[in-house]
């Protein structure tokens, strides 16, 4: 397949390089109109936070543009210094390139293994090429292909079992414990980024109400307001606690706020059930010994963390089976490509072998006329046909499994052969 | 018998095919191998081991449908209450096992489904002695015969939800990674149909004890009295039932000791149902109605 694929990732580019090669919105638009007009092939760009990767693809076995090429583009692009570009830019070819997107749409290839996103992203990219007319045969059946082995390793496999993000792993457990969250408090205690992030995962569960404290009642008021809570000043953290459901503590407090004692005090005040805390300050903010697994649910930041590696370990252990997929996946890609690209060629040899044989037999028919039974005759035309199938089961296999070398080669390189062997000079994919 | 007819006449159709080849064996083997099964597809979590448990299971409750038409048991009867009832847990968990999110709820609905089987075998056969609903129970003892039936099952559904409860609280106390280990819905639905369990069956069995204590002093089931092990049973059972709403009501009991309390309850059930028909003759006052 003529296929090449350039492009940089966060393996061997760091991330403000990563961050001026970003093609995204109107520079992407520019970038496939510009390759569309210069190179003339197939094309879609692939812009993530974590890679650049370009896909080019051809039918005929023109070349390709290289990575000089690509720099070049991106400078007049996005204005980045060419020579910089050459240094961190890599092309892959043919069947590794295949490979290589099947492995990145997999989430093989991510940052961190298994993640949901990037098939949503390469399914942009290739539609953002589609709708731009960038896309063609060629890198359609590819990227179409692409979207079956990541919904296959999927699946198939546990590669994207389970949440690594703690905040998400915080939001399982909460899960576990409650059904419904419309009658449900949330209250944090404390405002800084974790907090943030969490609180923002916990929005999505659309809890009744968001209490926010924190020693510093501003900071505590703008997380507040940016999520449709209420902020209390810290004297009454109590209060709070007597209230919610799902406690978030974050605060960078020394040494533990809420002791097993005032906890206790704070279960004869409560009239609401069971209470679930999300204990993700270090060092911890509540008491472990409060947990019980029943009435309170403590999960603390080694917990959640905990859970984050084992699923991390497990994605892991799924990787091999997936790269499995993989790999079969992109020879079966290639067959099937290769398959349609001579389909035409086989079945022109094939009509014209049909054509010889039935004239052949016509006239041994027509010279043997009267002295030959019905069945003499039907096996007199199965030995030729099977003679015709005989002849042409080679050649035509050698077509079919041709894939990784002869589209190296330009993919054309077996048909010359047989056009020359067979005499056959309009025979052409 | 008026309003029998077409019941007899249907077990006159079925009588000569080979339904009176159905046993107690055939579905609780069906029963026992959908478990494993379902079980099995826990660990592995493979898509086609559930629905071949699945379909275990449903062979199981076709055929325990089958052998109920066929033999059809007094609902009052010592076997035939276990057979009723254990037939209703699994159709209805079936059901829910596959329509449901809580896709484990078979792993623990079978267990009690397979040991009410277990009860309705040691009882002995498919029995018409005490057959009163189907064949005698008139007005108020055919009201008396459902609210404790529908009491029982109530238990039954909450004593299956209880247990989920206390697999689901454990899972939670020593953290387990979620997503992992036994699949079953949050501890507050949980505790919500154990509560709800509980608040259909106390109403029921204390109606379904009423109407039973007004036949009783009218001599309308021919009862032995107040001495008579059913009776004490009943009221054993409905005093529990009296201590576990307080408890959950009075004193706010919840959680994972209510869920202890419902199993409790509902073992307690089993045996009142199970124990006075295993007593001694010599125990029984001569009767053709029987209380569970």
């Amino acid at each position: 397949m003529n296929l090449v694929m350039v492009g940089i990732n966060f393996r061997n580019t760091p991330v403000d390089v990563r961050e001026q090669l970003a093609l995204g919105g109107e520079k992407l638009t520019v970038a496939l109109e510009f390759i569309q007009r210069e190179f003339n092939c197939e094309s879609v760009i692939l812009s993530t936070c974590n890679r650049v990767e370009m896909y080019f693809a051809r039918l005929d076995g023109t070349p390709l543009p290289s990575v000089l090429d690509i720099s070049v583009l991106l400078s007049q692009v996005i204005k980045v210094d060419s020579g910089i570009l050459e240094t961190v830019l890599m092309a892959i070819c043919g069947q590794e390139a295949v490979r290589h997107l099947f492995r990145v749409v997999s989430s093989l290839d991510s940052l961190v293994l298994g993640e949901g996103q990037i098939a949503g992203q390469v399914k942009q990219a290739y539609e953002a090429a589609r709708v731009a007319g960038a896309s063609g045969p060629a890198l359609n059946s590819l990227f179409q292909w692409a979207r079956q082995v990541a919904r296959r390793v999927r699946t198939e496999t546990g590669l994207a079992h389970g949440h690594v993000s703690v905040s998400s792993v915080a939001v399982d457990y909460v899960r576990e414990v409650f059904d419904h969250f419309g009658d449900k408090t949330v209250a944090v205690l404390g405002a800084g980024k974790m907090a943030e992030l969490t609180l923002k995962q916990l929005a999505g569960l659309k809890p009744k109400r968001v209490i926010v404290t924190n020693r510093s009642l501003d900071r505590a008021e703008n997380l507040a307001k940016s999520h449709g809570g209420v902020a209390v000043p810290w004297a009454e953290l109590d209060s709070v606690l007597v209230k919610a459901d799902i406690v978030l503590s974050t605060t960078g407090a020394p040494e533990p706020i809420v002791t097993l004692e005032r906890w206790r005090g704070i279960s004869r005040m409560r009239k609401k059930g069971r209470c679930v805390v999300l204990d993700i300050a270090v060092p911890r903010d509540f008491d472990p010994a409060i947990h019980d697994g029943d009435s309170v649910c403590l999960f603390n930041i080694d917990d959640l963390n905990s859970v984050r590696n084992a699923t991390l370990d497990e994605r892991r252990s799924h990787a091999q089976s997936a790269e499995q997929i993989v790999d079969l996946e992109t020879g079966r890609f290639l067959r099937d490509w290769m398959r349609r690209k001579h389909g035409s060629a086989i079945a022109k040899l094939t009509r014209e072998f049909e054509a010889k044989r039935e004239n052949i037999v016509g006239k041994l028919m027509q010279k043997l006329n009267g002295r030959l039974t019905t069945e003499d005759k039907h096996y007199i035309e199965g030995a030729f046909r099977l003679l015709q199938n005989q002849y042409l089961h080679g050649p035509i296999a050698a077509l079919t499994e041709e894939s990784a070398d002869g589209a190296k080669q330009g993919g054309h390189t077996l048909l010359d052969a047989l056009r020359k062997i067979f005499r056959l000079p309009e025979l052409d994919s | 018998m008026p309003g029998y007819e077409p019941l007899i006449s249907f077990q006159n159709q079925l009588e000569g095919h080979t339904l009176d080849r159905i046993t107690f064996v055939c579905f609780g083997a069906s029963y026992l191998t959908a478990l494993g099964l379902y079980s099995a597809s826990q660990v592995s979590r493979l898509a086609w081991l559930r629905g071949v448990a699945i379909f275990f299971h449903a062979a199981g409750g076709l055929a325990q449908s089958m052998y109920l038409a066929y033999h059809q048991p007094a609902l009052f009867s010592p076997n035939g209450f276990f057979l009723c009832f254990s037939w209703l847990i699994a159709i209805v968990t079936l059901q829910m096992g596959i329509s449901s999110r809580a896709r484990s709820v078979n792993l623990f609905s079978l267990p009690v489904v397979l040991v009410l089987v277990a009860l309705a075998w040691f009882q002995g056969g498919a029995g018409q002695e005490g057959a009163i609903l189907l064949r005698d129970a008139r007005g108020w003892g055919l009201f008396h015969a459902l609210a404790l039936v529908i009491a029982s099952l109530s238990m039954g559904f909450g004593a299956v939800a209880a247990c989920m409860y206390l697999v689901r609280a454990r899972q939670l106390r020593n953290k387990h990674r979620p997503g992992t280990g036994v699949e079953l819905p949050s501890l507050e639905k949980l505790e919500g149909k154990v509560r709800q369990s509980v608040v259909v069956a106390f109403p029921l069995l204390t109606i379904g004890v009423l109407i039973g204590g007004g036949m009783l002093l009218s001599d309308a089931a021919q009862l032995g009295g107040f001495s008579d092990p059913r009776v004490l049973g009943t009221l054993v059972l409905w005093v529990d039932f009296a201590v576990l709403v307080w408890l959950r009501y009075g004193m706010k009991v919840r959680g994972r000791s209510l869920a202890v309390l419902v199993v409790f309850a509902f073992a307690l059930l089993l045996v009142c149902a199970a124990l006075p028909h295993s007593l001694p003759a010599k125990w029984h006052v001569p009767s053709t109605g029987a209380a569970p």
